[in-house]
């Protein structure tokens, strides 16, 4: 088997749907940890949606997965639960934010012809899915209290 | 144990009958067998043509570069199912219209092999006959590719996902 690059080819409304979801759960994702830390403080369901004046069963919802997410639902679960959103959006050629000796494959070797990895043929990998052409979009959503 | 599956993933990965997933900047481990490969590479197969792949391989880069996983109680994200068979799990892509799941075992802590991909539909209610087939199809292919060798099995999410595991309450 040669690279597999085949397999993580995109068309243009693959590419959509991709950033699309990726954007999403970074939101998701920033939003759930400022959630936690405001129920450590003692914040409720029932605070939050009041804050905002939304329906419970919307806040539950939203809560529980961002299937349906919007930028408006992302921006009051934000403001309602006092937080800041800083969102950055950096280049695929840029540097990892935080570059590190880690390696999620190392203890698994393998060995066969060309995958390519940042871009580069850097090694020879039979069996491998070569995602740099369509690498993990660079993204960071945080929020600040 | 390790040692034993991890030399079992190497042949079977020079054989090309597992693909590693590696995006840049992989903080987890994730293998393809033979029909999930398919269901990703195939433009026509189910999940791309109902679903859309790219919203699985946004899935898949949530798995792989280590982004929160969300168990059964937020998000659902990765769920172990109900046996039997035992210690099969989903990854759920839950997009509006037409949902995903992608079926595989743990072989290590942190290390997912995925299957098969289906649509939500497609599987009917839970313990339907669809769900059955699905989930004895995975044990299947589990039996064929690691012969006499178990998947990896723990009571709590958090020992199989060691890193940014969110499973508390809502």
């Amino acid at each position: 088997m040669t690279s597999r690059s085949d397999l993580v080819e995109l068309t243009p409304q693959e590419r959509r749907d991709y950033g699309f979801a990726r954007v999403r759960d970074s939101a998701f994702d920033a939003v759930c940890s400022l959630w936690a830390r405001r129920q450590s403080e003692g914040m409720t369901q029932a605070d939050l949606a009041a804050a905002i004046d939304v329906d419970a069963g919307w806040l539950s919802r939203n809560l529980s997965g961002p299937g349906n997410w919007t930028l408006r639902t992302f921006g009051a679960l934000v403001e309602g639960l006092r937080g800041e959103a800083e969102i950055s959006v950096r280049a695929l050629e840029d540097p990892l934010p935080v570059r590190s000796n880690y390696h999620a494959y190392v203890e698994y070797p393998i060995a066969g012809p060309s995958c390519f990895l940042d871009g580069q043929v850097v090694a020879s990998l039979p069996s491998k899915i070569a995602v740099a052409q369509q690498p993990a979009k660079p993204m960071l959503i945080t929020l600040s209290s | 144990m390790s040692t034993q599956i991890r030399a079992r993933i190497q042949k079977l990965e020079t054989s090309g009958l597992l693909v590693r997933y590696e995006p840049r900047g992989s903080r987890r481990r994730l293998f393809l067998g033979p029909d999930a490969q398919k269901d990703l590479a195939d433009q026509t197969s189910a999940t791309n043509m109902l679903v859309g792949k790219g919203f699985i391989l946004a899935a898949l880069d949530r798995w792989t570069l280590g982004k929160r996983v969300y168990g059964k109680t937020r998000g659902g994200f990765l769920d172990r199912l109900d046996p039997p068979p035992p210690d099969v799990w989903e990854i759920r892509v839950t997009e509006p219209i037409v949902q995903a799941r992608l079926f595989g075992r743990f072989a290590e802590a942190d290390t997912l092999l995925l299957t098969k991909f289906h649509t939500r539909t497609m599987l009917g209610d839970r313990e339907s006959r669809g769900w059955n087939d699905a989930m004895n199809h995975c044990d299947q292919c589990w039996n064929t590719l690691f012969p006499g060798i178990p998947c990896f099995t723990a009571a709590h999410i958090h020992e199989y996902v060691t890193e940014n595991c969110d499973d508390f309450p809502i």
